[in-house]
């Protein structure tokens, strides 16, 4: 048995209709699962893609990204988030022999003063884990 | 060649890019503290100036890398090497070859 996934809706009904043309209205929302909608999974609220020397290529809802010390960014959102609880991914690209993480960081985790914790518009991050690499070409996004 | 915004905090230069989805004056105002300026980006050290950000400073508009600040991260660096070549060589008189060191994160 497969599983149908109405989007878009989450009150009202919906009309299911089969190749013989026979018909099944349903009530939303669903009595035996779950209705997926943007409230329930969250978007991607905000992302950006930034090059090595720092130029960002493409963005959504980001207005700037500034490098704070060497590898430690910070990204203000363009419009802020109904909160700071949200989800943040990212990944670097590695220039030189070893491997590379991005991490996004707090005032307990940085010693650099410049570095806040995740507010509804902006949070920090740090792309060079060695002091040599200056910036390396990354990208994050955010959910929520 | 780019419009970026630098400013000075905690006395480390701050380069803020502006993605383009608002205007840079937008930017200045909402992103940066105040006393911010708006500069082209070829006025920013250049070639491997450019490899030493946290020596740079800012003074009167201008950004220069500081010989000091930039001989200390370079000595910085070459005793990083120096130690990572010591832990390899240590590693490999231990019969690790290249692979297994490597894995190490060595």
């Amino acid at each position: 048995m497969g599983t149908l996934v109405l989007t878009g809706a989450s009150s009202g009904s919906a009309t299911l209709q089969s190749t013989d043309g026979t018909t099944t209205t349903i009530t939303l929302p669903g009595t035996t699962g779950t209705v997926l909608n943007d409230a329930t999974c969250g978007v991607c609220r905000a992302w950006a893609r930034v090059n090595a020397s720092g130029t960002v290529l493409a963005s959504y809802n980001v207005s700037s990204v500034t490098l704070l010390a060497t590898g430690i960014w910070k990204a203000t959102m363009a419009n802020a988030l109904t909160d700071a609880n949200y989800s943040y991914v990212g990944s670097v690209v590695t220039l030189a022999s070893g491997s590379e993480n991005m991490s996004f960081e707090s005032t307990t985790s940085a010693s650099n003063a410049g570095v806040i914790d995740p507010t509804t518009t902006q949070f920090c991050y740090k792309t060079a884990q060695n002091s040599s690499n200056n910036s390396q070409p990354h990208s994050f996004a955010v959910f929520r | 060649m780019a419009q970026v915004i630098i400013y000075e905090q905690n006395g480390q230069v701050a380069v803020c890019v502006p993605t383009g989805e608002l205007p840079i004056n937008e930017v200045l105002a909402k992103d940066c503290p105040e006393g911010a300026i708006i500069v082209d980006d070829s006025v920013l050290p250049q070639g491997d100036d450019a490899k030493y950000f946290d020596a740079w400073v800012l003074n009167s508009g201008v950004v220069t890398v500081d010989a000091t600040k930039k001989a200390a991260i370079i000595a910085k660096q070459q005793a990083a090497e120096t130690a990572k070549t010591t832990a390899v060589s240590k590693l490999a008189a231990l019969g690790l070859t290249a692979e297994e060191i490597s894995a190490l994160g060595v």
